[in-house]
């Protein structure tokens, strides 16, 4: 129980530092705590810091989308026509479609563009093999290789997108 | 893993590949770490997107090369090495082409060697057996194989060149002297006594090149050429000024046939220079005092015959084609085993100018 209250207590302090980023100071502690009341009440089975960090990662990716999003229907990055402002629609999200189209056609464009080893790489992650069997499979004495390569792979690939997986927003 | 190189698992983690412990020890890193906890959410996207099993797939199918890429690369490299194979015959070809020098033989003529390649032939038995007075070591051919082509004069001929004065004498000599060479070979010399006509000269190997100034200043220039077209073909083509020049003994009939330069001949023996320059020019001929005892203005590819003083060792012929003089001594000397001629050509310059040794040996006493 330690366990989890000290890293409730960390994620606190992380999730601010990342959306004060983004948002303002009032917003970020907003989304910090609401990341911890959903974390409290969906998964107060968790404990391990190890599962409860992704989970707090995630839930505060989408809140500050969320937040991004609703700032910019209300007008506060630009005055938008009202008919300019997409409904709400619970179906298929053909904006989000087409997101995730644009950012695999930037990835895949990265790749392209990026040397054999880090190709290599990546095709052998995504076949799901872990580290130590893609170390196995490339013939590579030290598994620390295989980290410091991967690292620089996923660094170039980073500069050739711009810095963001998802492209400027 | 170091704490501080946990960063480095960040590329697993947003292809879902990470182990138990690597994902526990990432995440411990990240609470402590903002900048590191800030990566990992930069990386949210990208985890998202790779969860998807299609995006996988599609992603994976773009980074195998299809069989078919393969393929292509595949016939691609042997067409490019069957392209360079063919790149680099032809161009040998060219090379083989253009200089047809690279056909031949490159040798350094080393005064010794280079002449003796003519006599490797022996005699024929019987007229070994018939004129050897005691055995001796094959006596290499020279005389059969050698001459293979004989400019026949006559001595009326000869008489007419200017400066011949020995042709004057030829006509008071006997129609079939005797001649009595001897060979050079350390330890076996030949001797031969009254023979037929036809094997009236018994030439040693000899033991040094036809010695000239220009073999021994431009020995590294020379070219032997192993076919005798092949010089021919470069000599006549005229584009080096050169010349063309013999020695002819006087045979039993009383004409003229080549021998190879480095011959010893009689003391008493007729001897004759024969000398065709490629091109016109200003043709001398000087004794080794330094006389001038022939001069002409020769015209291309016309023979010229001097007679050699008996007493003299040597003859220096100097060719200036046109009007220019002779250069000094850049020849290239061209000779070809099967023919008793010596080419003389010198490339880019206008002229030549060669020693021809004559060597004489005293005549054996009758027995």
């Amino acid at each position: 129980m330690m366990e989890r209250e000290r890293a409730l207590r960390l994620l606190r302090e992380r999730i601010v530092g990342f959306a004060a980023s983004h948002l303002s100071r009032d917003a970020a502690e907003d989304i910090a705590q609401e990341v911890l009341v959903v974390l409290e009440e969906k998964y107060a089975h968790v404990s391990a810091a190890g599962e409860l960090a992704p989970l707090a990662i995630r839930i505060a990716r989408f809140k500050v989308l969320g937040v991004r999003r609703k700032a910019a229907r209300r007008g506060e990055y630009g005055q938008v026509s009202v008919e300019d402002v997409p409904l709400p629609d619970t179906r298929h999200d053909p904006y989000a479609a087409l997101e995730r189209r644009e950012m695999l056609d930037r990835l895949k464009s990265a790749l392209a563009k990026t040397g054999e080893r880090c190709r290599e790489l990546f095709r052998l992650k995504l076949q799901g093999k872990t580290f130590a069997e893609i170390q196995a499979a490339m013939g590579v004495k030290a598994l620390n290789t295989i980290y410091t390569w991967d690292h620089r792979c996923r660094k170039h690939m980073l500069e050739l997108l711009g810095g963001t997986w998802e492209g400027r927003r | 893993l170091k704490r501080s190189d946990v960063e480095r698992l960040l590329g697993g983690y947003s292809a879902g590949i990470l182990t138990d412990e690597e994902r526990r020890m990432l995440f411990e890193a990240a609470l402590e770490d903002q900048a590191l906890f800030t990566e990992l959410v930069r990386d949210e996207p990208l985890r998202e997107l790779l969860s998807d099993p299609s995006v996988r797939a599609e992603l994976r199918s773009a980074l195998t090369p299809s069989a078919e890429v393969e393929r292509g690369w595949l016939w691609w490299r042997f067409a490019a090495a069957g392209l360079l194979s063919a790149a680099f015959g032809i161009a040998l070809l060219l090379v083989w082409r253009v200089q047809p020098e690279m056909r031949l033989e490159m040798a350094k003529l080393q005064a010794p060697a280079a002449p003796a390649l003519a006599y490797e032939q022996p005699l024929p038995a019987p007229a070994r057996s018939e004129n050897l007075r005691r055995d001796a070591p094959p006596p290499r051919a020279g005389v059969a194989a050698g001459l293979v082509e004989r400019r026949r004069t006559t001595a009326g001929d000869a008489a007419g060149v200017p400066g011949s004065a020995a042709g004057e004498a030829a006509k008071a000599r006997p129609a079939a002297p005797e001649f009595a060479f001897r060979s050079r070979a350390p330890q076996a010399p030949l001797t031969l006594e009254r023979r037929p006509a036809s094997e009236s000269m018994a030439l040693e190997p000899p033991s040094a090149a036809p010695t000239t100034s220009a073999r021994r200043r431009a020995t590294s220039a020379l070219v032997r050429f192993t076919s005798e077209a092949r010089a021919r073909e470069r000599f006549y083509s005229a584009e080096e000024s050169g010349i063309r020049y013999a020695l002819m003994l006087r045979q039993p009939d009383g004409t003229f046939a080549e021998i190879p330069t480095g011959s010893v001949v009689a003391g008493a023996a007729e001897v004759r220079l024969a000398i065709e320059p490629n091109a016109a020019g200003l043709l001398r001929v000087l004794d080794e005092r330094g006389t001038v005892i022939f001069e002409r203005a020769a015209g291309a590819r016309q023979r010229y015959f001097v007679d050699m003083p008996p007493d003299r060792r040597s003859l220096e012929i100097s060719f200036a084609s046109g009007a220019a003089e002779p250069e000094e001594l850049t020849t290239e000397v061209v000779a070809t085993p099967a023919e008793n001629a010596v080419y003389v050509v010198n490339p880019g310059g206008s002229g030549v100018q060669v020693v021809v040794p004559i060597r004489r040996s005293p005549a054996p006493a009758e027995p």
